[in-house]
């Protein structure tokens, strides 16, 4: 069972934005970036607000349609993926982040269920370019170091002072199962690439001689 | 971390080093002779003042296309000098290490009034008061600067002063016609250059190829437009062979060690002059999308392009604000200001208001240009279907 720790998003180097459904998130400090949405979006949108796992569960069990095991997995391994790259935290209620917590729960979370439309709910957050969230996080009881240093522990009663949500209507209140939505998976694309992207461009390049020299015009 | 306000004991710190580093500028000056290069930035006149020649000839190129006649009084006015050419050094100024935030602002001497930054991947070294509307920029061997910096001088200090009147210098090009364009934005190795290139090609203008100015469209009524900053143009030659008679001259060539292949540098003002553009109302955002593995292309797409130069192959089509986002603030922010964190809320702005197209690019690049025209007239009347 889910703890009751708290998860949020990082206070600092996080930047955000939803636009029709769609979350971009770039961690300024990293430079690695994401792309999510559907029930993902959901969730970060409940994230930006402080939740539990728990909560987060409720939340998208509440607006997606899927077996409640489905989306207890998807939810666990989303927070898992954002958890690893240190774009969210964990906390107790208070919102103190401990450090080298136990997972939620005890076992492995249960995944590779299957969505209503019969389509596969992914084992793990998947990232773009054919790079997987390895197994095992998350997983036999321990969270993820993440990967960026622990923020200070915050103050009691501090909200996060980062980039306005925009669109809390997407925060849909308990709705009847005719309004909720087709559950196809919580997949989190991520971008670790902006380093190579750089240094491709020359503006960027380094020749083993040092910067890059100036050559006589043709 | 917040850079304003600052509390009022960092201006007067901030003051002292302005004045003792345009006292510096003054001693360069009268030690050489003083070149004004005066310029057109997004309506603004800005003046360059450059003390030694060689300072002059690394940075004045780039902004060729925008030179205009000395106007009575600038917008901004930035002075410039070296040590190697006039033996006049910086002005003592030290700080500690934490004093420096990641993008080389000294926290001690900036406020709301001035801003000073050392860049130390450059080594340079400006200060920019506000109320005067002046900056003093320092290097000390302009010869030692890098081409990267050479080819797109004082981004910062330009996206700083920029801010002042509503712009940010993204990572994007812009090109267009009859004065409504599109912005074309993703990461370097994208597309991009070629995209501008085979718009020019096709008689389109172009604002710029890597580095834009935009403001606008971030409030109800207020239309987005794109300024020129610098006429430089980067290609790897294999993609610039693809186009035959344009950019011939090549201003610089750097082969890139771990591919063997040479990246070119030019100056349009000097190859295209009649194709370059001081702004461009935005009706648009593309990302250009390589097809040949085109299923990891659409953002971090590089190395598909590296192995397959760019053209048009089939039609637009619609592309979601947040990828288009996903291809526009990453290397915009992490490049000029990763400590912004309005900028991306501007830049999201943008991508909310424009519509957003990924342009496949195949081998023709006769193609581009005609289909960015459509893409424009789309722009333009967002209700017809091109």
């Amino acid at each position: 069972m889910p703890d009751g720790n708290v998860f949020f998003v990082r206070p600092d180097d996080i930047v955000h934005d939803t636009i029709e459904g769609e979350t971009v998130v770039i961690d300024l400090r990293s430079g690695i970036y994401f792309r999510f949405e559907g029930a993902a979006t959901h969730a970060w949108a409940a994230l930006v607000r402080r939740a539990t796992e728990a909560e987060l569960i409720d939340q998208v069990a509440a607006a997606f349609v899927a077996p409640r095991e489905t989306i207890e997995a998807a939810v666990h391994d989303f927070l898992i993926a954002l958890y690893r790259d240190g774009v969210i935290r964990r906390g107790d209620a208070l919102g103190a982040a401990p450090h080298g917590g136990t997972a939620p729960h005890g076992g492995t979370a249960p995944h590779g269920g299957t969505a209503p439309d019969g389509g596969a709910v992914p084992d793990r957050a998947t990232v773009a370019q054919g790079v997987t969230v390895p197994d095992g996080a998350g997983a036999a009881g321990t969270w993820p170091e993440p990967a960026t240093p622990e923020a200070p522990a915050e103050t009691p009663g501090a909200s996060f002072t980062g980039l306005k949500l925009e669109r809390f209507g997407q925060l849909r209140p308990l709705l009847g199962e005719s309004d909720r939505l087709p559950f196809d998976g919580m997949v989190v694309s991520r971008f670790e690439d902006l380093d190579e992207l750089l240094t491709i461009d020359p503006v960027h390049e380094v020749g083993g001689e040092g910067w890059p020299h100036r050559q006589a015009a043709d | 971390m917040p850079t304003l306000p600052w509390p009022e004991t960092a201006d007067a710190a901030a003051a002292a080093f302005f004045a003792a580093a345009s006292a510096a500028f003054a001693a360069a000056r009268n030690r050489h002779a003083t070149e004004a290069l005066w310029l057109r930035i997004a309506g603004h006149g800005v003046c360059l003042l450059f003390s030694g020649r060689r300072i002059a000839e690394a940075i004045a190129p780039a902004f060729a296309h925008l030179q205009c006649a000395p106007l009575q009084a600038a917008d901004l006015t930035i002075a410039l000098w070296d040590s190697v050419s006039t033996g006049v050094a910086l002005p003592p100024v030290s700080w500690r290490l934490d004093d420096l935030d990641r993008v080389g602002r000294v926290r001690p001497l900036c406020g709301a009034r001035f801003t000073t930054v050392h860049e130390p991947e450059t080594g340079q070294f400006w200060t920019l008061d506000r109320q005067t509307r002046t900056a003093v920029a320092w290097m000390n061997d302009p010869d030692a600067v890098p081409l990267w910096d050479c080819i797109h001088p004082l981004r910062r200090l330009l996206h700083t002063w920029a801010r002042g009147f509503g712009a940010d210098l993204v990572h994007a090009g812009a090109v267009g016609i009859d004065g409504d364009g599109v912005l074309v934005v993703g990461p370097g190795g994208t597309g991009k250059s070629t995209t501008v290139l085979a718009a020019m090609q096709a008689g389109l203008s172009a604002v710029g190829d890597d580095y834009v100015l935009v403001d606008g469209g971030s409030s109800p009524g207020s239309l987005p437009s794109a300024h020129a900053l610098y006429n430089t143009m980067r290609l790897h030659q294999t993609h610039l062979d693809r186009f035959p008679g344009l950019m011939a001259h090549r201003d610089h060539v750097f082969r890139e060690p771990w591919s063997g292949r040479d990246k070119v540098t030019s100056y349009m003002s000097r190859h295209l002059p009649n194709r370059l553009t001081p702004g461009l109302r935005l009706v648009g955002i593309v990302v250009p999308h390589v097809v040949e593995g085109a299923s990891s292309a659409a953002v971090g797409g590089s190395a598909a392009l590296r192995n397959s130069p760019a053209v048009c192959e089939s039609a637009a089509v619609s592309e979601s604000p947040a990828r288009a986002l996903l291809a526009l603030a990453p290397s915009s922010l992490l490049q000029i200001d990763p400590t912004d964190d309005a900028m991306f809320l501007r830049l999201a702005q943008l991508c909310r208001v424009l519509p957003c197209w990924r342009l496949p690019l195949g081998s023709d690049p006769t193609r581009v240009g005609g289909a960015l025209i459509g893409l424009i007239k789309a722009g333009l009347n967002p209700n017809r279907a091109d």
